[in-house]
């Protein structure tokens, strides 16, 4: 999309319409801005695309894609081939786990849940960066998403598969985990509706339904592309996937339609989500977990540990597919700046619980906080602060960091592991109860930790599979994106009056944050059937 | 149920019993070492402020509690963890299926989990009760105040055509208690036993700020023995 | 609807549509009878307004309707169903409901949804042509000719806006 990026600071000033709003007025790019676009415009800087650029554009686009789709080598045999034996390894301890007992686990009393529901917390909570960059984004009509969403919606699917299998890898009887199905038993007992491990069910039942759903309604054009475009069994099974897809105005329209209920749905779903994965905590009377912003915070964190989680795909899913004309630098300076907003309000919630807990809490939750800041897992908790806001607070202040593929990896990685600490850190503090006689601690056993472990390889796998079967880039939201710009030139969209006249792919936003920034554009005409029909 | 600390020696006879009457899994020493050991009932050893030999033990006996408002039951999804009709808190075996989230919720972590299926060392597995399930894998247990014995008695008393008497129904922990420190009965009734204990002025229940409405009265100590 | 059979067109970029769009118009073809066929949504005013009305949005409203019924009944119906006293709370209340409520809707529209979408693009009839150039960005104009309609005159009615008629022994999926 960027590739003629540039025009977000070079090659505005052939446009017509207002002034852009909100903080985003410029008279000219600077040096570093404009070092910047043509990093990430490349070649490719062209201010005003004539059709046969575009075509250009796209066939260069689909090879791309189509071409890391269909080239195996012999590297990427061997990463499926070392991802596979690591998740057959996890499915090997859960089987020894089933044989011998959940005791296996290194699980105990009073510490009953633990790295299982703490790595439960973490999936579900990384399932956020596709609602958020997807659908959020959608919903703003922010530009730049195009060539992400893509790559958000399978995490958050693939997320969704891992992280709904720890409840029952979790459970006393996995294999009677089927007994929380909504249908009533022989005797006619239906399950506990009453119980927030209900709410969790069909909250992620709902979640991974709309998230895959979600997905696949965008895939369907690319898919009909990839079926003109194979031959043999993989045409038939792209023909099949792509129910009848023609790409009559028809389709697009209803297309489009369907996907704007999906847009507004998904985001309410999303937060419901890890709110009642809050409330399987906040609702207890567990000492350290009861507590009334549980619930906003742990969205707050899975959005903050799914945006990291995104940027760490994206650094190696551009590196590894050649995709860096498309994933540009300006795409991680946005992000980072979501991160940083983000980290700011994850910490703004977690000291709203810490201080309550503080100040007014019980002594047991004193005792625990006692334990974090100097007892036994103050070197879990201090990386946490750490990694989690001290670094990112620190660092993503600059757009030199921002856009350093080195620095992003790193912090993003960092950051979820700061989120995987904290979400330990709540599943055990159980250890320390009401009655101290019952204190315990818990030590993870090798199942676990090779459960955990092979989930990382799992989901690692699943992107991997995923970038060889279907196309990760959304070639027809990118192609149409690209062609927004000159359509609006053409006077075939209308050019609404009080909106910025956006660029293909970079919006016209310099705002300090990205959240204002995206706000800045909001009701923009992002795309033409879309803003014609809205 | 009423138990006065005042009586209690944390002889520990309580607990031997219950594992005896309720077919209670043994799960060895390295696991009970980590915090799994199965009891139902357990003496908890707290020490008063002093150095040794200045200083004093408190036994806490605690079991399940039989709350009114019992916090785990409304937690579990399968409705393992129930309140039957005569009140008490009964936790069915065959429904449950490990979620193990009753026993995080209940202030007292009063339930044991089957953390692998339970061991009768031999000659254990020689006087098992037939009148109690024995546990699988998986699952949550916890003091049922011998539902066995109480249905046992109240048959009989049907059979015979009488209201049960004061004392009759005694659950494993309480007929062994040498002392005498753990009293049951019907506290609905207010002539027995445990309904005049419960109104002494030194009646309190545990962790009473959870709201949960504890069927136990602990009677808290004012002097009685020095252990 | 009876057909006379297909006549199908390339024609070239967004203006080609308009102006095939333009003669067909002449010719006396009713809009609801046109496809354009194209990789990606075209701009509505290039089509001179929206093709057909979907009814994605019906089926919406039925999930909605349907899911929330289903969360009526799981949250307040089994507790009348099978009624057990948890937590000495009433063995039936009502706040938990909401939660279930709201989930079972949410489902019931993402499913019911996706659903509209996916019968409603499989569609029922004969199969219509399709072009696999529609795929490497070709734009392509589907006449599902009317009764009354002979195809020499649409076609030539196209070639004159500038549209290039294909012959009939398209591939179809």
């Amino acid at each position: 999309m960027s590739e003629r990026g540039g025009p977000g600071s070079v090659g505005r000033g052939d446009r017509p319409g207002p002034t852009p709003v909100s903080g985003s007025t410029r008279t000219g790019p600077t040096t570093e801005e404009a070092a910047l676009a043509f990093e990430a415009a490349g070649v490719k800087t062209a201010p005003a695309l004539t059709e046969e650029n575009l075509r250009d554009l796209d066939r260069d686009l689909d090879a791309r894609v189509f071409g890391a789709m269909q080239s195996i080598s012999i590297r990427y045999l061997l990463l499926v081939g070392f991802l596979g034996s690591v998740v057959a390894f996890g499915a090997f301890a859960f089987g020894w786990q089933i044989y011998k007992g959940i005791g296996v686990a290194g699980i105990n009393r009073p510490v009953f849940w633990g790295f299982y529901i703490a790595s439960f917390v973490f999936w579900i909570g990384i399932s956020h960066a596709g609602t958020l960059v997807s659908a959020i984004l959608r919903v703003l009509k922010v530009e730049w998403r195009m060539p992400l969403t893509r790559a958000a919606e399978a995490m958050t699917l693939f997320a969704l598969m891992i992280g709904g299998l720890f409840p029952i890898i979790h459970l006393g009887r996995n294999w009677r985990f089927y007994w929380m199905i909504p249908v009533p038993n022989e005797r006619g007992l239906w399950p506990n509706f009453r119980s927030a491990l209900m709410w969790d069910l069909l909250a992620i039942l709902t979640y991974i339904t709309a998230s895959s759903l979600f997905l696949l309604l965008p895939l369907i054009p690319d898919l009909a592309t990839a079926r003109d475009r194979t031959r043999g069994l993989r045409r038939r099974i792209y023909g099949l996937l792509s129910f009848g897809w023609r790409g009559t105005q028809q389709q697009w329209h209803r297309l489009h339609v369907a996907m704007r209920v999906f847009t507004i749905v998904v985001i309410p779903i999303a937060v419901s989500v890890h709110t009642i994965v809050s409330w399987d905590f906040g609702m207890t009377l567990v000492e350290g977990w009861r507590s009334t912003v549980f619930g906003p915070y742990f969205v707050i964190g899975a959005i903050y540990s799914g945006m990291a989680a995104l940027i760490t795909v994206l650094v190696l899913v551009r590196r590894s597919l050649k995709l860096e004309d498309y994933v540009t630098l300006r795409h991680f300076d946005r992000l980072g700046k979501v991160l940083l907003a983000v980290s700011v309000i994850w910490f703004y919630m977690f000291w709203a619980g810490f201080l309550t807990d503080w100040y007014g809490g019980s002594t047991v939750a004193k005792l625990i906080q006692h334990e974090h800041l100097v007892g036994h897992s103050a070197v879990l908790f201090w990386t946490m602060m750490v990694v989690n806001v001290l670094i990112p607070f620190i660092l993503l202040w600059f757009r030199r960091v921002r856009t350093s593929m080195t620095a992003m990896l790193v912090i993003s990685l960092l950051v979820n592991v700061g989120m995987w600490i904290e979400r330990f850190l709540i599943v055990t503090s159980p250890g320390i109860n009401s009655l101290s006689y019952n204190w315990g601690s818990y030590t993870p056993q090798w199942p676990e930790i090779a459960i955990a472990t092979a989930t990382f390889a799992a989901f690692a796998l699943l992107y991997v599979l995923f970038s060889k079967a279907l196309p990760l880039i959304s070639l027809w939201e990118v192609k149409e994106s690209w062609r927004v710009d000159r359509w609006r030139r053409e006077g075939l969209i209308e050019a609404e009056s009080d909106v910025p006249p956006l660029t293909m792919g970079v919006p016209a936003v310099t705002g300090a944050t990205a959240v204002t920034g995206a706000t800045a554009v909001t009701g923009a005409t992002a795309i033409g059937g879309r803003g014609g029909a809205s | 149920m009423v138990v006065d600390l005042d009586v209690c020696t944390g002889c520990q006879a309580c607990a031997v019993a219950c594992l005896a009457e309720n077919n209670v899994g043994i799960v060895g020493e390295e696991e009970a070492a980590i915090g799994r050991a199965q009891h139902w009932i357990r003496i908890e050893r707290y020490w008063d402020e002093g150095e040794y030999p200045e200083v004093r033990a408190q036994f806490l006996p605690v079991m399940c509690q039989q709350c009114g408002k019992a916090p785990c039951e409304p937690v579990c999804p399968v409705f393992a963890s129930v309140h039957s009709e005569d009140g008490l808190n009964s936790q069915v075996y065959n429904r449950c299926i490990g979620t193990r989230y009753c026993a995080h919720n209940c202030p007292y972590k009063a339930r044991v989990f089957n953390f692998f299926a339970p061991q009768f060392p031999s000659p254990l597995e020689q006087q098992l009760n037939p009148d109690v399930t024995v546990r699988s894998v998986g699952i949550m247990e916890k003091c049922t105040f011998c539902v066995q014995r109480i249905r046992r008695a109240r048959e009989q008393a049907r059979v015979e055509d009488r209201p049960i008497a004061d004392g009759e129904i005694m659950p494993a922990c309480v007929q062994t208690c040498p002392p005498g420190a753990l009293v049951f009965g019907d506290a609905g009734d207010p002539d027995s036993q445990v309904s005049r204990l419960m109104a002494s002025r030194r009646g309190i229940r545990l962790l009473e700020a959870f709201n949960t409405e504890p069927s136990v009265v602990y009677l808290k100590r004012e002097g009685g023995l020095d252990v | 609807m009876k057909g006379n059979g297909f006549v199908s067109a390339r024609v070239d970029g967004e203006q080609g549509v308009a102006s095939a769009l333009k003669a067909l118009r002449e010719a006396g073809v009713p809009r609801e009878r046109i496809e354009v066929l194209s990789d990606l949504p075209l701009p509505e005013s290039v089509l001179g307004g929206r093709m057909r009305a979907t009814k994605v949005l019906r089926w919406t409203a039925a999930g909605l309707v349907i899911g929330l019924l289903t969360g009526v009944f799981f949250s307040v119906g089994t507790l009348f169903l099978y009624p057990l006293l948890v937590g000495g709370e009433a063995a039936r209340v009502a706040p938990p409901n909401f939660i279930i409520i709201y989930e079972l809707t949410m489902f019931g529209i993402v499913v019911a949804t996706a659903l509209g979408f996916f019968l409603e693009t499989r569609g029922r009839g004969p199969r219509r042509p399709y072009f696999e150039g529609v795929s490497v960005g070709e734009i392509f104009v589907v006449v599902d000719l009317p009764p009354d309609l002979v195809p020499s005159r649409v076609r030539s009615a196209l070639e004159s806006h500038g549209a290039e008629p294909l012959p009939d022994q398209s591939e179809t999926t």
